[in-house]
């Protein structure tokens, strides 16, 4: 399942996948698939993501019922 | 650190080259060649020639390296050739149709020695080959049986090729810096390949789970290959390629599918990788593999007596580069990865 939370918050920030993964320092591929759901981040990428993006865990990476 | 790494790599390749060349190029070594066509003809399973000897004046005490090449057409006789010592030992003999063949080392005194060939075409010529030259081996019965199908009445025309080289133990040494040289350029190319500090290459966790499931489908890879190779060797099917490349052939494949699942992946090259460097690093690879591989072709050493040997492992080595780059390809073609 894609994951458009993440990818609205970077588009937000005006960031480009490249410039998350350099930030967080992952390659831009990784982004990509975490935001197509390809891949399922551990706990510590998902926090590097949200410090940079200035988010929480549960609004980027929550379940779509909670955050509805 | 980076760059202690390198000044310290690039100064013992230095000194290995020097040692090395030295060591291959400068130390004289003593070499005969020679090669000769003869016509046989063989009457009611005599032969009506004498047999070829030729002198050699051996310089110095020492070890040498014999290496003999014959074919005749048609197959029909056999020859067998014999290094005679001035008192009349035979320090060296082999038999063969057809040949292409190394000594071990032979251990030569200074003086003349003779190379004899003789034209074998009956069984007592054969026995008395190795009566006559009084040759004995402790490991297999001398003569040894022979079943072989002497033509009785013909012509022949053969083709002799000999050499004669001194074997140099310091040219081995100079193949070992030629490796260790070789060792060390890799460090030196990961080095440079590397940006920042440090050469260890760095990986995200999503492609070091890539990488860990390309390594399971390698070593599956690996134990498909043997269990067939193991299956047809049980069945007593030949499989056209000496135990060398046989043994190696598992291990590229492994490679091959280790680097080809990485790169459709995205985690065969690190993060903090020069791609361009890299890339630069695996064309000269490519084609320096290619280059040896078909010219090992091309020679007649990869593919020899029917079967491939252990010298096309370089054009095999080409292939995975190939595949390697045709992964790329495909992917950039069928996935573009590109953001969304």
């Amino acid at each position: 399942m894609k994951n458009l939370k993440l990818k609205s918050a970077r588009a937000a920030l005006d960031l480009s996948q490249q410039d998350l993964a350099e930030k967080v320092g992952v390659s831009r591929q990784t982004i990509n698939a975490i935001e197509k759901g390809d891949y399922n981040p551990t706990i510590n990428l998902c926090r590097a993501i949200c410090k940079v993006l200035g988010k929480t865990l549960d609004e980027l990476f929550g379940e779509e019922e909670e955050t509805c | 650190m980076k760059k202690k790494i390198l000044i310290v790599s690039v100064a013992v390749v230095a000194i290995l080259a020097i040692f090395g060349f030295m060591a291959y190029f400068l130390t004289d070594k003593y070499v005969m060649e020679m090669e000769f066509e003869k016509e046989i003809s063989v009457v009611d399973s005599i032969v009506q020639q004498e047999e070829e000897m030729y002198q050699i004046e051996i310089p110095k005490d020492g070890s040498y390296l014999f290496h003999a090449k014959w074919e005749t057409n048609p197959e029909g006789f056999i020859t067998g050739c014999q290094i005679i010592s001035e008192s009349g030992e035979v320090v060296f003999w082999s038999t063969a149709d057809w040949c292409d063949m190394y000594s071990n080392p032979i251990e030569m005194k200074k003086g003349t020695y003779t190379v004899a060939f003789f034209f074998i075409t009956n069984d007592e010529q054969w026995d008395s080959f190795f009566k006559e030259a009084k040759v004995e081996d402790e490991l297999w019965n001398v003569p040894p049986d022979l079943n072989y199908d002497f033509v009785s009445d013909g012509t022949f025309t053969a083709h002799y090729e000999f050499d004669l080289k001194e074997e140099k133990p310091i040219r081995g040494v100079a193949v070992v810096c030629g490796m260790l040289m070789g060792c060390i350029l890799i460090v030196i190319m990961v080095a440079l390949a590397q940006k920042g500090e440090g050469i260890k290459a760095k990986y995200d966790e999503r492609q070091e789970l890539v990488r860990g499931r390309g390594f399971k489908y390698a070593f599956f890879s690996m134990l498909i290959l043997n269990i067939v190779f193991f299956g047809l060797g049980a069945a007593e099917v030949t499989i056209p390629m000496d135990a060398g490349i046989a043994s190696m052939l598992s291990a590229l494949l492994g490679a091959c599918v280790y680097a080809s699942y990485c790169v459709w992946n995205d985690g065969y090259f690190a993060l903090n990788q020069r791609l361009g460097m890299v890339m630069i690093f695996l064309i000269i690879m490519g084609i320096l593999n290619l280059v040896l591989g078909i010219n090992a072709f091309v020679e007649g050493r990869a593919w020899y007596n029917g079967e491939l040997t252990f010298h096309s492992i370089n054009l095999f080595c080409a292939i995975i580069m190939l595949v390697i780059f045709g992964t790329m390809l495909l992917k950039k073609i069928v996935r573009d990865g590109k953001e969304e």
